[in-house]
């Protein structure tokens, strides 16, 4: 082999290496020595446009999973989680379960926290029979399918929009505007909260002007904005998480669009105010939400901050609340950690979690805690009310 | 009437955007006969040195774009030796293989450095705008497009009369002739993909004060990208100008008078027509680039 040869064998060693590295980050899973571990699946976007969403489920299993390990685990077993990155696409998703399920034969799922994913990879936890727990996705498809619905696997800890937007719509939106332009994500989140919300405020007497459907990460919204400009909405919702709708608050200013924004996402968020960086821009935007910064969470805030530096946010509270249910679920089954049990277990929760509720599922496997209406008041998130939802 | 032309001026300001990459795309394609799929990452790789140099280390905004353009000339000839050059000799399929992997790694790598909470890098003109009538613009988008302009003239002008844009054409059109007559093809491919991914560089130099950069910045980008090169012709640098700003256009009026769900679906929707019923672009042409 001449030194030419060598050189280029070398090179395509190294790049495929690097190839199998990038692919190595989809699966990536913690160390667990000692007893049999349990295995925890994390059916999550940990790349793609909804990654930051991922990323938070991830540090949720930092957070708690390792905590719990330091302390013996149950009964000694400790907790392995392991990354199937479904890269919020419906296709991938169910690659990236069925992996999990199969061949690392996970105890239990967490995720999948897109609504697109979540309906397309529950006819595997019914094949496979094993129980996921959700703390994102809010599509309402997602709950009347499961338990009495015919998936008896799928649990959700978070409100789904079923529960938040026809409340929200009628109760807040239809008060402060007679017509409104709706943006939305394209997926199967934005669509059901179109169609909730355009429901809720029809028959509360508002008029949806203009239903705008955009790519999640696209980057440019000024032709949506210019034509809503055209339509001199009194309002506009936006059916966003806090990248793009940040992009949309800032090239509404651009295009010279100035009207009152209502949020259903991760509107009135940090990180939102992080990314406008503009306070007249975002005072007096209301957004209704299954979770908010409270007093309540402050001590796992205080967790958080310690390791990641930052303000908690939404998904990781409700992520490491998930995770919690499935630790107090096999503790409630006397350490079983096989698949059914953990079902069981969940079925039989019954506790309190700060900062949300009382905690319970009901017949569709649904967890029911108030809701919360927040707003940016001189740049801060301040919750201004708080919904039962039955 | 109005609503009419402020779409169509945000149509060029998009096309503008997907030129600057497309333009870059093509010239690799015509010269190398490769297919990056790794070019939406270069764009995103431009935003992070936009960031580093305009808001970590605090230069002037233009000293800033300068910067972040001869980074990416760097960033374009080192991917071309480390990655391409090893492949170029190998079937498509490996190169195929090496460009998607490499997007992956560039991707994740941004993850892992830069974490994936979108960055914001706003210059003192991003807030600012000019209003005529209805329609209004900001400065930093009209900055944009005059750069964008200025760099199709040079980038024209290079192609045309230079000697390495010379070269260029010449290894498009026949790689064999070149090395009998002594041109250096590896060079040339280097030069290419530098200039490839200096385009990209600016691309987001002139973008990212408007939009955020995230490790997903430009990968519907590429896709837009891919779109506007079958447009235009594959390897013809000089139809994918007009295909970019066509497409943008195109995308604008579709939001405004069809539909804001259809983009996309509008766009890719051209892409097969002219696959279909003139595979050589629209503004596809015996020479290349």
């Amino acid at each position: 082999m001449n030194p030419q040869s060598r050189l280029l064998s070398i090179l395509s060693i190294v790049i495929g290496c690097c190839i199998v590295l990038a692919a190595w980050t989809g699966s990536r899973s913690t160390l667990a020595a000692g007893n049999t571990p349990i295995k925890v699946g994390l059916d999550i976007p940990y790349s793609g446009s909804d990654q930051f969403e991922g990323h938070h489920y991830y540090q949720a299993a930092q957070l708690f999973f390792d905590a719990v390990n330091k302390s013996g685990g149950i009964n000694g077993h400790p907790f392995k989680y392991i990354l199937g990155d479904n890269q919020c696409d419906p296709a991938i998703g169910v690659t990236a379960a069925r992996r999990l399920i199969t061949q690392s034969n996970v105890n239990v799922l967490v995720g999948s926290a897109c609504s697109s994913v979540t309906l397309a990879v529950m006819p595997l936890l019914k094949q496979y029979k094993v129980p996921e727990i959700d703390a994102t996705a809010t599509n309402p498809t997602i709950s009347q399918e499961s338990g009495v619905g015919g998936n008896i696997w799928k649990f959700r800890l978070n409100l789904n929009d079923g529960l938040m937007d026809r409340v929200f719509g009628k109760q807040v939106i239809a008060k402060a505007a007679k017509t409104v332009a709706i943006f939305a994500v394209n997926t199967d989140y934005g669509r059901a909260a179109v169609s909730l919300f355009t429901q809720a405020l029809t028959s509360a007497g508002s008029r949806v002007v203009d239903t705008l459907y955009y790519t999640q990460g696209q980057p440019d919204f000024r032709s949506l904005l210019t034509k809503v400009k055209g339509e001199s909405p009194g309002a506009v919702l936006l059916v966003s998480d806090y990248p793009d709708a940040a992009q949309i608050i800032l090239q509404a200013h651009e295009v010279g669009l100035h009207t009152r924004f209502f949020g259903r996402g991760t509107v009135v968020t940090t990180d939102l105010k992080k990314l406008v960086n503009n306070c007249s821009l975002i005072n007096g935007i209301q957004e209704v939400n299954f979770w908010a910064p409270n007093k309540n969470t402050d001590a796992l805030d205080q967790k958080y901050r310690a390791k990641f530096h930052q303000p908690i946010p939404r998904d990781v509270v409700l992520a490491y609340y998930a995770m919690k249910l499935i630790y107090d679920a096999i503790r409630h089954e006397n350490g079983k950690f096989d698949r059914n049990s953990i079902r069981l277990g969940l079925k039989s929760i019954n506790e309190y979690l700060p900062g949300l509720g009382h905690i319970r599922f009901d017949n569709h496997n649904q967890a029911h805690y108030p809701m919360f209406i927040t707003e940016f008041k001189n740049c801060s998130v301040v919750t201004v009310k708080t919904v039962p939802t039955g | 009437m109005s609503t009419f032309i402020a779409q169509v001026i945000n149509g060029l300001a998009t096309g503008a955007t997907y030129a600057l990459v497309a333009a870059g795309l093509s010239m690799i394609f015509g010269v190398l006969q490769l297919v990056n799929w790794a070019h939406g990452q270069f764009f995103m790789a431009g935003g992070y040195f936009l960031y580093l140099t305009y808001v970590t280390l605090g230069w002037p905004y233009a000293l800033a774009v300068a910067g972040t353009v001869l980074l990416m000339t760097a960033f374009g000839a080192v991917f071309e030796i480390v990655a391409i050059r090893p492949v170029i000799h190998r079937p498509w399929q490996t190169q195929v293989v090496v460009t998607l992997g490499a997007s992956v790694l560039l991707l994740n790598g941004a993850a892992v450095i830069f974490g994936t909470f979108p960055l914001e890098a706003p210059t003192s003109l991003s807030a600012q705008t000019l209003t005529v009538g209805d329609f209004t613009i900001s400065w930093q988008r009209i900055v944009g497009l005059m750069v964008a302009i200025l760099a199709f003239a040079a980038l024209w002008f290079i192609i045309r009369s230079t000697r390495f844009g010379k070269a260029m054409r010449a290894v498009s059109q026949n790689r064999e002739a070149c090395v009998a007559c002594g041109i250096s093809v590896q060079w040339i491919g280097m030069w290419t993909f530098a200039l490839g991914a200096a385009l990209a560089g600016l691309a987001a130099a002139l973008t990212v004060p408007m939009e955020n950069i995230a490790p997903d910045t430009g990968f519907l980008l590429s896709f837009k990208a891919f779109a506007v090169i079958i447009m235009g012709g594959f390897g013809s640098v000089s139809g994918v100008i007009p295909a970019a700003l066509l497409l943008g256009i195109v995308e604008s009026l579709t939001a405004q008078y069809v539909s804001t769900a259809y983009v996309d679906a509008v766009s890719f929707g051209i892409m097969l027509l002219v696959l279909v019923l003139r595979p050589q672009g629209l503004f596809g042409q015996r020479e290349r680039i």
